[in-house]
């Protein structure tokens, strides 16, 4: 005789119970009951065959995973409708719907110093799971705004901006009107941020603006560009003048208004570069060819400076089955360069290649001197999850602090690269334009003397 | 003291157009017969040799030879100010460091005064080659067959074989060619000491001969195998001549 079955019901969560089988940590701090956490999942995705064991996306390591830690992780520390703790300072200005979007600022559930949380120049040489981990932390409240009428939004936009300001870690106290969605994406491919819930109020604690970030902010009849350039000649980390940026706390009065933080990065890194540019015409060309490196999370950085006329060329290769290149065997080269008078268009590849330009920039205008700029990236299958574009900035930055490999001629300096790098050079120079062309072209001072 | 008088503007800018497309910032050297400058582009693979004699301006005053080093971008943009009917005085003020541009149209004037850079100490080499092959064509011609090519390539082949002078361009999106015989209407004149040809940079070339090109009808370009080209240039007064660095192993 059979058993009798009383009832018959469709098990909740199984993604969950299957992916954290064998991380006990995970499996005890997660709540999986029906309506606690919502997973989704692209349809027809890798990952539920793959349930973060197998590697069959080819991948190092499991992305999904290491989110999923930093996230049941975080949920611990959330009770309630009630999030209070030290913001790093950071604030968010969403892209979506723009030009309504949602701005707000972000907190963890702690107190103490937390700058670290959202300051990506020191975040390098940081574990790929610790960044997870800071950016992981961070809850997100959120308010609609119009970023040409941010004044409507009133308290909420003032205060945040006022964190946007702030030189130093600021207590804040935000009043969501639901809990934080524990709806967790099985998606590798997105970049680890907090939760997200609508915010009803917020309140902050002492706060002590930045001076120079004040002086600019109360002059309505500054730029913003002047503004930004000024800020960082102050020596304000890059990081700081976007928040301010971001929400338009620079530019002529009537002109301001609020930027996506995505796009305020790349609107600040190019405008730092187009600085810098200028000034570095104007001084003598570096007296060999200079090869710098740096390898971090996955990424390896080969940067060439030529002594020639500024010019910049960038290549990201993209390993197959990396982030951008979701192909089986070819190796995906994006590049992107400008000639001496610079570009007018936005770069095919991204903010990649602004970040990178600032950082090669930093460097030549602190040694005073011009140059040619290539930088090559190539991206393995170990940078599992997109960080950011601050990895390549810091990632270049550091590469120019490592002592310079000196050469004589190009194609010593070439070789030395390519023996670090997977590609070979014909790769390379089919499809960069300015690699080609400083290969082939001859200079007249080759021929008059 | 340098100060110069012209009525008609359009000719003086569009000379120092032609300029721009090399020079980012020239040193001008005047003398009582006329104003010069030789320079080369940043990355020192274009030069420009340029003469204009007094007698291009309706009044010409210079004393001892003074140096001028300004920003041709710059100056560009004011000259682009002036009006067609405007007469026009520029002053070079060298107690005060100014470029003064004087425009007067009856009663009303405007000055404009732009600063005066450090002369550049950099040497500028002179050129000496021996051209192998030698052919004068009319600008227009030689501007269509850089469009031609830029249709297709970063780079374009200028060939003097026999009797024939040849602007070719192959790339990944195809080719084009253009040939010119001694017929041609097009094809002045056609001087071979031996067959010759060397490829350049089409964004260069292309720049050099719409800009020379507004100036002037003929050209003669000068050449000699995988050598630096000589444009000369054919303006009323003067002389703009420009050399170009080719590419070798494309």
């Amino acid at each position: 005789m059979g058993k009798r079955i009383t009832t018959r019901f469709k098990p909740k969560n199984v993604w969950v119970r299957d992916m954290v089988e064998g991380d006990p940590f995970v499996a005890s701090s997660l709540d999986v009951t029906k309506g606690m956490l919502k997973l989704q999942a692209p349809k027809q995705s890798l990952c539920s065959v793959c349930k973060g064991g197998k590697m069959l996306c080819g991948k190092t390591s499991c992305p999904i995973m290491a989110r999923l830690g930093a996230f049941s992780k975080m949920f611990q520390g959330v009770k309630g409708t009630n999030i209070d703790g030290s913001s790093p300072p950071s604030v968010f200005v969403g892209r979506f719907g723009y030009p309504y979007v949602q701005i707000g600022p972000l907190t963890p559930t702690f107190y103490g110093n937390t700058q670290i949380l959202d300051s990506p120049e020191q975040w390098f040489g940081k574990s790929i799971d610790e960044i997870i981990g800071y950016r992981s932390q961070l809850i997100r409240g959120m308010t609609p705004v119009n970023v040409r009428k941010p004044w409507k939004a009133g308290r909420l936009l003032d205060k945040t901006r006022e964190l946007s300001l702030a030189e130093h870690y600021v207590e804040t106290e935000m009043k969501l009107t639901r809990r934080p969605t524990k709806r967790f994406y099985m998606n590798g491919d997105i970049q680890p941020i907090g939760p997200t819930a609508p915010m009803e109020d917020v309140d902050i604690g002492y706060i002590r603006w930045n001076r120079h970030m004040e002086k600019c902010h109360y002059d309505s009849d500054l730029k913003a560009a002047p503004a930004t350039v000024k800020l960082f000649e102050e020596g304000l980390p890059v990081s700081s003048i976007m928040k301010a940026f971001s929400m338009g706390s620079f530019g002529v009065e009537k002109n301001r208004r609020l930027v996506p933080t995505r796009w305020s990065i790349t609107a600040v890194d190019d405008l730092l570069g187009k600085h810098l540019t200028s000034k570095i015409k104007g001084y003598p060309l570096v007296n060999q060819y200079e090869v710098y490196e740096s390898n971090y999370i996955g990424n390896r950085f080969e940067i060439l400076l030529v002594p020639d006329a500024w010019a910049y060329e960038a290549y990201e290769a993209w390993y197959p089955r990396t982030l951008w290149n979701p192909s089986e065997e070819e190796v995906a080269i994006v590049t992107d360069w400008e000639p001496y008078k610079g570009r007018s268009t936005y770069a095919s590849m991204g903010g990649c290649y602004y970040a990178g330009k600032l950082a090669v920039l930093e460097h030549l205008e602190r040694e005073r001197r011009q140059a040619k700029v290539f930088i090559f990236r190539e991206a393995y299958p170990d940078y599992i999850l997109p960080v950011g574009v601050w990895q390549v900035r810091e990632n270049c930055r550091n590469a120019m602090r490592q002592p310079s490999m000196v050469f004589d001629t190009f194609q010593s300096a070439i070789n030395n690269i390519m023996g670090r790098l997977s590609i070979p050079l014909e790769k390379w120079m089919e499809s960069g334009p300015l690699l080609r062309h400083t290969v082939t072209q001859r200079k007249l001072t080759d021929f008059f003397h | 003291m340098f100060e110069v008088e012209v009525s008609r503007i359009d000719p003086f800018r569009s000379l120092v157009k032609a300029l721009s497309v090399i020079v980012e910032e020239g040193t001008f050297t005047m003398n009582e017969a006329q104003l010069k400058l030789l320079a080369m582009d940043p990355s020192h693979v274009a030069m420009v040799d340029f003469e204009l004699p007094g007698g291009f301006f309706d009044s010409y005053r210079c004393e001892g030879e003074p140096k001028l080093s300004i920003n041709i971008k710059e100056f560009l943009r004011f000259l682009d100010r002036v009006d067609r009917d405007e007469q026009v005085r520029i002053v070079l003020n060298t107690e005060k460091a100014r470029l003064v541009i004087h425009c007067k149209r009856g009663g009303h004037s405007r000055r404009f005064e732009m600063p005066i850079l450090e002369p550049l100490d950099e040497e500028v080499p002179q050129p000496k080659i021996f051209f192998k092959a030698k052919a004068r064509v009319t600008t227009d011609a030689l501007r269509m067959a850089i469009r031609d090519a830029s249709l297709v390539s970063e780079h374009v082949r200028v060939e003097v074989e026999g009797d024939l002078f040849k602007v070719n361009a192959e790339g990944d999106m195809g080719s084009s060619f253009s040939e010119w015989t001694r017929d041609s209407d097009d094809l002045l004149e056609l001087k071979v000491d031996e067959d010759s040809s060397a490829t350049f940079t089409l964004s260069y070339l292309s720049d050099i001969a719409s800009a020379a090109g507004a100036n002037s009808e003929v050209a003669t370009l000068e050449l000699s195998t995988d050598m630096p080209i000589k444009m000369e240039f054919e303006i009323p007064q003067g002389r703009l001549v420009y050399y170009l660095a080719p590419c070798i192993g494309v």
